[in-house]
């Protein structure tokens, strides 16, 4: 009986360490479980804080840009159609005084004629810059053939363009684009004082490259990137909505090179 | 009162419990929950059994087999109706096995009378690996039942042992016995405190009374 019995204790402390075991790890295993998840929820509030600060950094530049265009606007117009409007206002109230010469009231006609030519010449100017018509009418190609002819034709800067573009985005696309030209363009002469630039437009299957090279001062681009203005970021939110990636390559005193590659479907 | 009469009234008194609270959901007629209760359920009349023929000094292990057949089914559709809902063959072979278990008993009567080893083993792993699995599910979004999962977990894992363990021990002593029993019965409070848990955090407001608030 002793036997028996010394021999059961051999088997119950045995049995007992193993359901302890398992339960022990039963209970590892739920607080593993506990803790990865933990874990994981901490790294997808992380990456949501992330994508969130960049999309308020986009949107900060869009209200910006929006502002400085809206006062550009204004400033246009105040300039070139108010106030010449108050000259032929001030012509006309003169006329209808009716104590002028003949000469006189010729000359002040004359004036009043040459004013409105003006304010029509700037009111198409500034039709012109808020949206080309070219672009509308006559398609991608055509408008930034126009708009580097227009910057060429100061005499200051030479443009030089090489275009193959096959018509595969929409319109708001080809806008995004000629907007981002146009903000290059801008930035080599106002930022760059540069002399040279070129623009290359290569559309192949499915990929579309878009390469502008200038001789301007150039910048230090991981500088540039990191305390990128309006301009540089304008560029880089139509870039994103293009669903493309902008490439900057730039030394000091050896001008810049922009590559911008876009993805799409050439046979929707 | 011995240790063991303690857990085992707790342990009952804490079934019949969840059983009353879990009929709430059964009302509310999710699936998933309507197994759960029907597991609660079948429980408390096994045990009200069990305690009956022990008083009357009549042998109830042959109760083990209904229950264990009777938790693998349920459960099994518990797990079903949480994450695997289109997964028809899962509830076919769920039954078949079921079915092929309880055939062998028509088969050899005999057997009724001992713990059947690969019975309890093959329920207790499957559930096993469902409550894992569910667990994994956890890791990337909110899951319902998550008290009720660790405790399936917990409890099944280390009461499989108990119960695998049991042919052997009922050759040895009362005393000796009583050790292994005491631990099942504590297991099995923690099961039952764990399935309260979740219906005082998670069911005993409904989702409508939560908005209002």
């Amino acid at each position: 009986m002793e036997k028996l019995f010394s021999e059961e204790n051999k088997i119950i402390p045995i049995v007992l360490s193993a359901i302890f075991l398992l339960l022990f790890m039963a209970v590892v295993l739920v607080l593993f479980f506990r803790f990865a998840r933990k874990k994981i929820v901490e790294k997808e509030l992380e990456k949501s804080a992330i994508k969130l600060d960049s999309q308020k950094k986009i949107l900060q530049a869009t209200i910006e840009t929006q502002e400085r265009e809206r006062k550009r606007i204004a400033q246009n117009l105040h300039d070139a159609i108010s106030a010449k409007l108050n000259v032929v206002s001030l012509h006309v109230n003169m006329l209808l005084d009716g104590s002028l010469t003949v000469n006189e009231q010729q000359d002040a006609l004359g004036n009043v004629l040459g004013v409105t030519t003006t304010v029509l010449e700037s009111s198409r100017r500034i039709a012109h810059d808020l949206l080309p018509p070219i672009l509308d009418n006559f398609g991608l190609v055509e408008a930034l053939k126009e708009l580097l002819a227009e910057f060429g034709a100061t005499k200051k800067v030479v443009t030089q363009h090489d275009i193959n573009y096959l018509t595969t985005l929409t319109k708001v696309e080809e806008l995004h684009l000629f907007r981002i030209v146009q903000e290059l363009l801008n930035n080599s002469i106002r930022h760059g004082k540069a002399t040279i630039m070129r623009l290359q437009l290569k559309d192949t299957d499915g990929l579309m490259e878009l390469k502008y090279k200038d001789n301007g001062k150039g910048f230090l681009v991981k500088q540039a990137l990191k305390e990128s203005g309006l301009g540089l970021k304008n560029i880089k939110s139509r870039v994103a909505i293009l669903n493309g990636n902008v490439h900057v390559q730039s030394k000091l005193n050896q001008g810049a090179i922009f590559t911008i590659n876009i993805k799409h479907n050439s046979y929707e | 009162m011995t240790l063991q009469d303690f857990f085992s009234y707790s342990s009952n008194v804490l079934l019949l419990l969840n059983v009353i609270l879990y009929f709430k959901g059964f009302l509310k007629n999710k699936k998933a929950l309507i197994f759960f209760w029907a597991y609660l359920l079948i429980m408390l009349i096994i045990e009200i059994i069990s305690i009956r023929l022990y008083l009357k000094r009549e042998p109830n292990l042959f109760l083990s087999h209904y229950y264990f057949i009777a938790q693998f089914i349920c459960l099994s559709f518990f797990y079903l109706n949480l994450f695997l809902k289109k997964r028809n063959s899962i509830k076919y072979i769920t039954i078949f096995i079921a079915f092929s278990l309880l055939l062998r008993y028509i088969i050899w009567p005999s057997l009724f009378d001992k713990f059947n080893l690969f019975e309890i083993v093959l329920t207790s792993l499957i559930l096993i690996i469902y409550s894992l699995f569910y667990l994994f599910i956890n890791l990337k979004k909110d899951i319902e039942y998550s008290y009720i999962n660790i405790g399936v977990l917990v409890y099944i894992l280390s009461s499989m042992l108990i119960f695998c363990s049991g042919n052997l021990m009922s050759e040895l002593s009362y005393d000796v016995n009583r050790y292994l029993w005491t631990v099942n019965s504590m297991l099995s409070v923690i099961f039952q405190l764990l399935i309260f848990y979740e219906w005082y955090k998670n069911l005993r407001f409904s989702k409508e009374v939560l908005k209002i608030e």
